[in-house]
């Protein structure tokens, strides 16, 4: 932890220092966390490119005036979910207003075709179980479940104590089993025909 | 007997209070690492430090010019503003600048000597009324008004009130 903390440092404050080198390993290293981390929150490619970059680039801005005392990872996913939640606020306010009616997040069971299991497009299947979850139990399931984040990263990213990521991860556990139930099938459909017989 | 607090029983019934178990059972678990094996096969895009740091040139670049159009407006605007205010000062009336000493004949040392009377001839009579009016009597007298930007010459010839001031520039 300490190690990974001194490495942070001495790359950050390369960055900061103008260090062309260190800007690019450090850009390197986390702009595919940032976007993993985006596209769990949002789910869409596209809009997980550009929050990738305006986080990347908001990131950089604010190095400076970063509390050294607390871990970078944090700091990063924390700035990370605010612009998600920035995004999803929008793409809700104009959902609502090209309907005309708010009833997005209803608990619809998650319809993974055959057909689109079989085009193994498993991710969009992933995507689409994760929107059902609420926000916060989002960030707490991609952080913790899919990114192998630690409980107590996971409480400093969400200002919330580890008792209450750890009820998060519960209720998303639960809501994904609901959500997708026995159909989810990663493997190959190759695979599937041979296992089934 | 001592009384019991009873908000040590809620905080002893808080403390009891446990997060629900992490679902372990199998197939959750099993479920979960499903998800996980799918998530990572996500491919993320591929992108250049470049792009960000042509980003940050391109931004700092228009920063730059902004500030110096912001310069530009606020120097115009400064320029304006003096030379509005010189205009109005030319025009303004500075009555606080006409001489209201009562004038002896000849004129007295003092008075002569006020900055705000820049030249009064020797043989000039004048005197001042209660109202703070200055009656000219006789000979010549310049009055420099509005600061030095404006000059106003009256020049009597007789007893006979030529100009009163401040009012009769």
């Amino acid at each position: 932890m300490n190690d990974q903390r001194d490495n942070d440092d001495v790359l950050l404050a390369g960055v900061m220092a103008g260090d062309s080198a260190a800007f690019d390993a450090w850009f390197r290293r986390d702009h595919p966390v940032v976007w993993r981390f985006a596209y769990g929150i949002v789910g869409h490619r596209s809009e997980a490119d550009d929050l990738a970059q305006d986080a990347m680039l908001q990131l950089h801005d604010k190095l400076e005036t970063r509390d050294p005392s607390h871990s970078y990872g944090a700091w990063r996913d924390a700035l990370v979910l605010n612009l998600c939640r920035d995004r999803l606020r929008r793409r809700a306010t104009r959902l609502r207003a090209e309907t005309g009616a708010g009833e997005e997040r209803a608990t619809r069971s998650v319809q993974a075709s055959s057909a689109e299991l079989e085009r193994a497009d498993l991710q969009a299947v992933l995507a689409r179980a994760l929107e059902q979850l609420s926000e916060r139990e989002r960030a707490a399931f991609v952080l913790r479940e899919l990114e192998g984040r630690t409980t107590l990263h996971v409480a400093a990213v969400l200002e919330i104590g580890e008792s209450s990521v750890r009820s998060l991860l519960t209720l998303a556990r639960r809501r994904l089993r609901a959500v997708l139930g026995e159909r989810f099938d990663p493997r190959p459909a190759a695979a599937r025909e041979a296992s089934d017989g | 007997m001592v009384d019991r607090d009873p908000i040590d029983d809620l905080r002893a019934a808080w403390g009891a209070v446990t997060p629900p178990p992490p679902d372990c059972d199998a197939q959750t678990a099993a479920l979960v690492d499903d998800l996980r094996a799918v998530w990572n096969t996500l491919e993320v895009p591929e992108s250049s430090p470049n792009a960000l740091r042509l980003r940050l040139q391109l931004r700092a670049r228009a920063s730059r010019l902004r500030d110096r159009a912001t310069l530009a407006a606020a120097a115009s605007l400064l320029i304006a503003l003096v030379v509005s205010a010189l205009h109005a000062g030319s025009e303004r009336r500075p009555e606080d600048q006409l001489a209201t000493h009562e004038l002896t004949e000849p004129a007295a040392p003092d008075v002569a000597a006020d900055p705000r009377v820049r030249y009064l001839a020797p043989e000039v009579r004048a005197s001042m009324a209660q109202d703070g009016a200055v009656e000219l009597r006789h000979g010549r007298v310049r009055l420099l008004l509005g600061g030095g930007t404006t000059t106003t010459t009256i020049t009597t010839t007789d007893v006979q009130p030529a100009r009163t001031g401040p009012e009769g520039q």
